[in-house]
Formats: structure tokens, C-alpha cells, sequence
């Protein structure tokens, strides 16, 4: 098999906000690569820095420091033109289904926004060919083309937004926790629903979550945040099976099992403390206050991301002395 | 007693179309006609629209009505009660006040109509950029506000007139422009401030929706369910704040009447001659209501989580 292409790559990129105590950093130094086609699948708990980074790729942030390169070019430095032009190849779906639609739109005007921002269609009935075929896509029904929002559930207020990030042929999707705001059961349809789409239209998801059971169906690789650093990623299997950090165990850990016998006699990883303040953060490893294994080196060095084994990163000084899951 | 399983031969159907969606059934509407639609459904509202065409109507014929006109004085008819010839009776100069009332609902309806469009228009352009811009941008705008609010509306008033010259209806309409957007930019920005973060407004941002784009399309429409009441709220304290203008010498020059002027001067006999005051007091009331009521049912119909 060829080496898939790289389609967005981020090098150092670190996004900070100012607040009123200092200066807030949400992403700290990131470098990730998403391919052409694949779901890299991104968890971690809540205020890590997840749905910064994704809106940092969406150029809704400006990173302060590192850059964000799609298709090789720094998407900091666009022209007007090529600015818009990155609209239609990267698209988002948002996690509340209920705050993403405007409410004074039929669902069909709102499929059909980016069309008509991009002036795509000629005609009315190309644009009411295009928004029905997106309906039909993503499961519903045409009939539904001239309904206000509220009267969907948040499952089929979610394939509308499915259709809306669609409608531009994007090669990129940032998924914001699209199926945390969701039933369980809706969970599954989505997550199925969007795996179709990428096979049929080779679309690449940053799929964000902190849904860790849920992430497995979809995710290629996966990469785990915590305070706004990277501290592992892998292909999906070795996440699970192959971990090395001690943030990624505890993550595991606190999936529960669906045998209330296992459930009981399992060791869990407990956290102790809290997440550390993204205000001005601690020296060193940013897990070194919670990390029952940290060390003198992890209070005062950051350790760098280092491949422990072909397309396997961990960010931890001890992860050879740890003991293997 | 045993009981036998049912079969499909035990069921027939009770009539209507089988296989057929009911949603196939429903017709296509457009978002005005469904606007539409549902405003009629509120009985007062339409009612109320009725009534300001009617008022519009009497506002524009009225005066040529009847014989007299709004300006010359008869001393031999002065303060009638209304009766078949006067048929609003006459003022303490033996003017017809059937025709001062229409010919002063002119000027105070325009001014109505007029002196609350044009500021609640410069006022959401304004507010809508200093919110959805922000930062520096926002700052100086509301700082300007600020200073601008501080300063009592009738020093800018006297200096208009003193500039364009008082007496003439532009000139208010001008002038209360000028002196009312500060309150509809305040009030839109704060409402775009609070729109522009939601999902939706970002999701216009990343499929390439540029800032007129989104403005436009997103905000304006979620605004003005909330800033219409408010608008038609205020039209009737532009019509006061015309009479206040005309009591102190600013507003349309006598003998053009105005409603606030005629309530003002009747005011002054309403113990002896309670006509001449009550009528124009109750056009100002019906208008007033009207408005109100029009507002309240446009209000619920431009929202479709409102409609029925």
C-alpha cells in the first residue's frame, strides 16, 4: 500500500487566549498530521483544548505561534480568494444540534447556504436537485425540505448539519463531539451515517470526542490531549491495546465495562487532583501533578513526542520503565 | 372460551388513500405567506392593521371632506360641539376640527412612521457593526454613544433648527434621527453580541460567509423579531416627543396643526370644551394601540417556533 498523502499538517501550533488573570493557553505546541481520507479520531477530558485546535484548523482561530499547512500551504497566508476556496475544502459539524441551525431557516436554505455563499448552482432547480440528493444522503426525507429546525429531533437536526457540511464537496470535516449531544442509540446511527459518507466522498474527519468507546468504531489513529498538548497517538488498536501513557490508561480506564461482574473486580485507574489551571501552565510534563508514575525529570522537563514504534507517539519521559497493558 | 388468532383477512381498510405520504400533501410555502398565514390568525393584529389603514386613509381625504380648511378662523362658530356641519365641532378660533385633526394626523404620522424608521435603521447598522466587529472597533462606537447620550437631545435639536431653519417637517424628521439611533444601536448590539457566538452564525462564518453575508442573512432577520415591539413602541412617544417639540416652539409652526398640538391647546380649555381635547387625545390613543398590537402579532408570526 502507498504511503496515503498528507492533506493538513500542523507544526507547533499553539493557541492562546487573554483572560483576565494572564494569558490562557488552550493549545500548547501541537503537531499533528491528518491524511487524505482517514479519521484521526482526537479525545481528551473537557477544556483540554480539543475544539480550539479544530477551530485553529478552521481558521477561526489565529494561532499565535506554529503553523497550520493544508495541501502543503500555510493557511495563514491566503489570499482573499484562496481564503474562500478553503471554506469549501474544509467543513464543520457542530456538537449542539440545537444552537447550529438558524431557527428562521428551512432546513433546505440551510443545506443550501454554502451553495448559494459560493454561488455553485445556476438555476433553482440545480439548487433544489443539489439539496435534495444532500437530504437523501444523509437519511432524510425530502419532504422535510421546507420545515423550520425546531420541529426535528436532535438526531435529524444533526444529519441536517451533516448535509450542510457536506454540500460543498469538502476534502476535510472538523466533527466537534457531533454525537455527544445525542441519544445513544441516535449515537450509532450518526457515527454509521458518517463513516458511509467518508467511503462514498473520500473525506477526511478530525473527529473530536471524549467519548473513548464511541471513537473506536470510527477513528483510523487516534490522539490523546490533556492540557493542550499531545500526549499519545496511534493507530486505533494500539491506543487500546498498545498504550504507553498513563493519561491514555486512566482515560481507558474510566470506560465502563457492560459485564457488571468484570465491572466490579477490575482494577480502575483512579486520577487523583485536578486538571491544572490552562493560566499559566506548569513546568514540565502537564500531567506530572495527576501521573501516579511522574518523577523529579517530569516536574522539570517537557518530554518531547517520541516514536516508540512506527506511527506510534507517546509523550512521556518513562514510558519504557512502565510496565506494558 | 378459546380464542382464535387473527389473520390478515380479519382486517380491512376504513377508507382513504393507502401507500400515500401525508407529507406529499402538504403545500409549499413561502416564508412570507407563512408569515402571513399565521398573522391573520391573530385577531387583534389584523384587526389593527385595519385600523391603521383606515387612519391613513382619513389622513389622506379627511380634509377635503367637509367645506372648511384647517387654517382659516371663523368667529361666528367658535368652540361648537361637534354637530352635523362641524362634525368634530370647532376650536376657540372657530377652525373645524374635523379637518385640523386629519390634516394634523399628516404631519404627526409621518413623523411617526418616519421619525422611527430612519433612527432604528441607523441604529441597527450601526450596532450591528460595532458588535459583530468588536473589539477596537466596538469600543470607539460605544464611547461615541456614551458621550453622544450624555448630551440632552434638545441642544442638538436647536442647533439643527437653527442650521435647516425650524417649522418644517424634514427638518424634525431629520433631527430626530439624528437624536435616536443611540438607543436601537445599544439595544442591536447587545443582541448581536449575543447571536454572533452561536453555532449557527458559525457555521455561516466557516462555509465562507463574509461579514455583510452574515450580518444580512443571520443576524438582522434574528433581530428584528425582538426589535420589532420595540419599534412600534416607540412610535407613539415620537408623536409625544413632536408635541413636546411644538410646546416649546420647535416643532410645526402654527397655524399647521399637528395632534400634539391640538391636544396641547385644548388642554388648556378641557374643563369647558372636553371635545376638543378628547379627540385628538384618542386619535393618539388609537394609533398608539394599533401599533402596539400590529407589533405583538408581527412579533409571533416572524417566528416559526411561535407559529401554530
Amino acid at each position: 500500500m502507498s504511503e496515503p498523502r498528507v492533506l493538513l499538517e500542523l507544526k507547533n501550533v499553539k493557541t492562546v487566549f487573554k483572560v483576565k488573570q494572564g494569558i490562557l493557553t488552550a493549545v500548547n505546541g501541537v503537531d499533528l498530521v491528518i491524511h487524505e481520507g482517514e479519521t484521526l479520531g482526537l479525545v481528551g477530558e473537557s477544556g483540554c483544548g480539543k475544539s480550539t485546535l479544530g477551530k485553529t484548523i478552521l481558521r477561526l482561530y489565529k494561532p499565535s505561534q506554529g503553523q497550520v499547512f493544508f495541501e502543503g500551504r500555510d493557511i495563514w497566508s491566503y489570499s482573499r480568494r484562496e481564503r474562500k476556496e478553503y471554506t469549501r475544502k474544509v467543513q464543520m459539524i457542530f456538537q449542539d444540534p440545537y444552537a447550529s441551525l438558524d431557527p428562521l431557516s428551512v432546513i433546505g436554505d440551510t443545506v443550501a447556504e454554502g451553495m448559494d455563499i459560493h454561488r455553485i448552482t445556476n438555476s433553482r432547480q440545480e439548487r433544489e436537485k443539489q439539496i435534495m440528493s444532500l437530504l437523501h444522503d444523509v437519511g432524510l426525507n425530502q419532504s422535510h425540505v421546507d420545515r423550520y429546525p425546531h420541529e426535528f429531533s436532535g438526531g435529524q437536526r444533526q444529519r441536517v448539519g451533516i448535509a450542510r457540511a457536506l454540500s460543498l464537496s469538502p476534502k476535510l470535516i472538523v466533527c466537534d463531539e457531533p454525537i455527544s449531544a445525542l441519544d445513544v442509540s441516535i449515537q450509532a446511527q450518526v457515527v454509521n451515517l458518517l463513516k458511509r459518507l467518508q467511503k462514498e466522498n473520500h473525506m477526511a474527519y478530525l473527529f473530536i470526542t471524549h467519548d473513548l468507546s464511541m471513537v473506536r468504531q470510527i477513528a483510523n489513529r487516534i490522539a490523546v490531549m490533556y492540557l493542550g498538548s499531545i500526549v499519545e497517538i496511534a493507530d486505533s488498536e494500539d491506543i487500546y491495546l498498545e498504550n504507553r501513557h498513563p493519561y491514555t490508561r486512566a482515560l481507558l480506564s474510566a470506560i465502563p465495562i457492560a459485564d457488571p461482574v468484570v465491572e466490579k473486580s477490575r482494577q480502575r485507574m483512579v486520577l487523583t487532583g485536578d486538571v491544572p489551571s490552562p493560566v499559566n501552565l506548569p513546568s514540565g510534563c502537564p500531567f506530572a501533578g495527576r501521573c501516579p508514575h511522574a518523577a523529579d525529570l517530569c516536574r522539570q522537563s517537557v518530554p518531547p513526542l517520541r516514536e516508540i514504534s512506527p506511527g506510534h507517539f507517546v509523550a512521556c519521559h518513562r514510558s519504557d520503565e512502565l510496565p506494558h497493558a | 372460551m378459546s380464542q382464535t388468532p387473527l389473520t390478515e383477512l380479519d382486517f380491512e381498510p376504513i377508507g382513504g388513500e393507502i401507500g400515500l405520504d401525508p407529507e406529499s400533501k402538504r403545500k409549499k410555502t413561502t416564508y412570507w405567506k407563512d408569515v402571513w398565514r399565521n398573522f391573520k390568525k391573530n385577531k387583534a393584529a389584523f384587526v389593527s392593521l385595519f385600523v391603521i389603514a383606515l387612519l391613513i386613509l382619513l389622513v389622506l381625504i379627511g380634509p377635503g371632506m367637509n367645506p372648511f380648511d384647517y387654517r382659516t378662523n371663523d368667529y361666528s362658530v367658535i368652540n361648537f360641539p361637534p354637530d352635523s356641519v362641524h362634525w368634530f365641532g370647532t376650536d376657540t378660533m372657530g377652525r373645524d376640527i374635523w379637518t385640523r385633526v386629519w390634516e394634523g394626523g399628516r404631519v404627526s404620522l409621518l413623523i411617526a412612521l418616519l421619525g422611527t424608521l430612519f433612527p432604528e435603521l441607523i441604529g441597527m447598522a450601526i450596532g450591528g457593526i460595532s458588535g459583530y466587529f468588536g473589539g477596537k472597533v466596538d469600543m470607539v462606537i460605544m464611547r461615541m454613544i456614551d458621550v453622544l447620550m450624555g448630551i440632552p437631545s434638545l441642544i442638538y435639536m436647536i442647533l439643527l433648527m437653527l442650521v435647516f431653519g425650524s417649522g418644517n417637517i424634514v427638518t424634525l424628521i431629520i433631527a430626530i434621527s439624528i437624536t435616536g439611533w443611540m438607543g436601537a444601536a445599544r439595544s442591536t448590539r447587545g443582541l448581536v453580541l449575543q447571536l454572533k457566538g452561536r453555532d449557527f452564525v458559525v457555521a455561516s462564518k466557516t462555509l465562507g460567509g463574509s461579514a455583510g453575508w452574515i450580518i444580512l442573512r443571520r443576524l438582522i432577520p434574528n433581530i428584528l423579531g425582538y426589535r420589532v415591539v420595540s419599534i412600534t413602541m416607540s412610535i407613539p412617544s415620537v408623536i409625544f416627543y413632536e408635541a413636546f417639540l411644538s410646546y416649546i416652539g420647535l416643532g410645526v409652526t402654527p397655524p399647521v396643526p399637528s395632534w400634539g398640538q391640538l391636544i396641547k391647546s385644548a388642554g388648556e380649555n378641557f374643563r369647558y370644551y372636553p371635545y376638543q381635547f378628547i379627540i385628538p387625545c384618542m386619535m393618539v390613543g388609537i394609533t398608539m394601540l394599533s401599533f402596539n398590537l400590529v407589533g405583538d402579532g408581527l412579533r409571533d408570526a416572524l417566528d416559526p417556533r411561535l407559529r401554530t
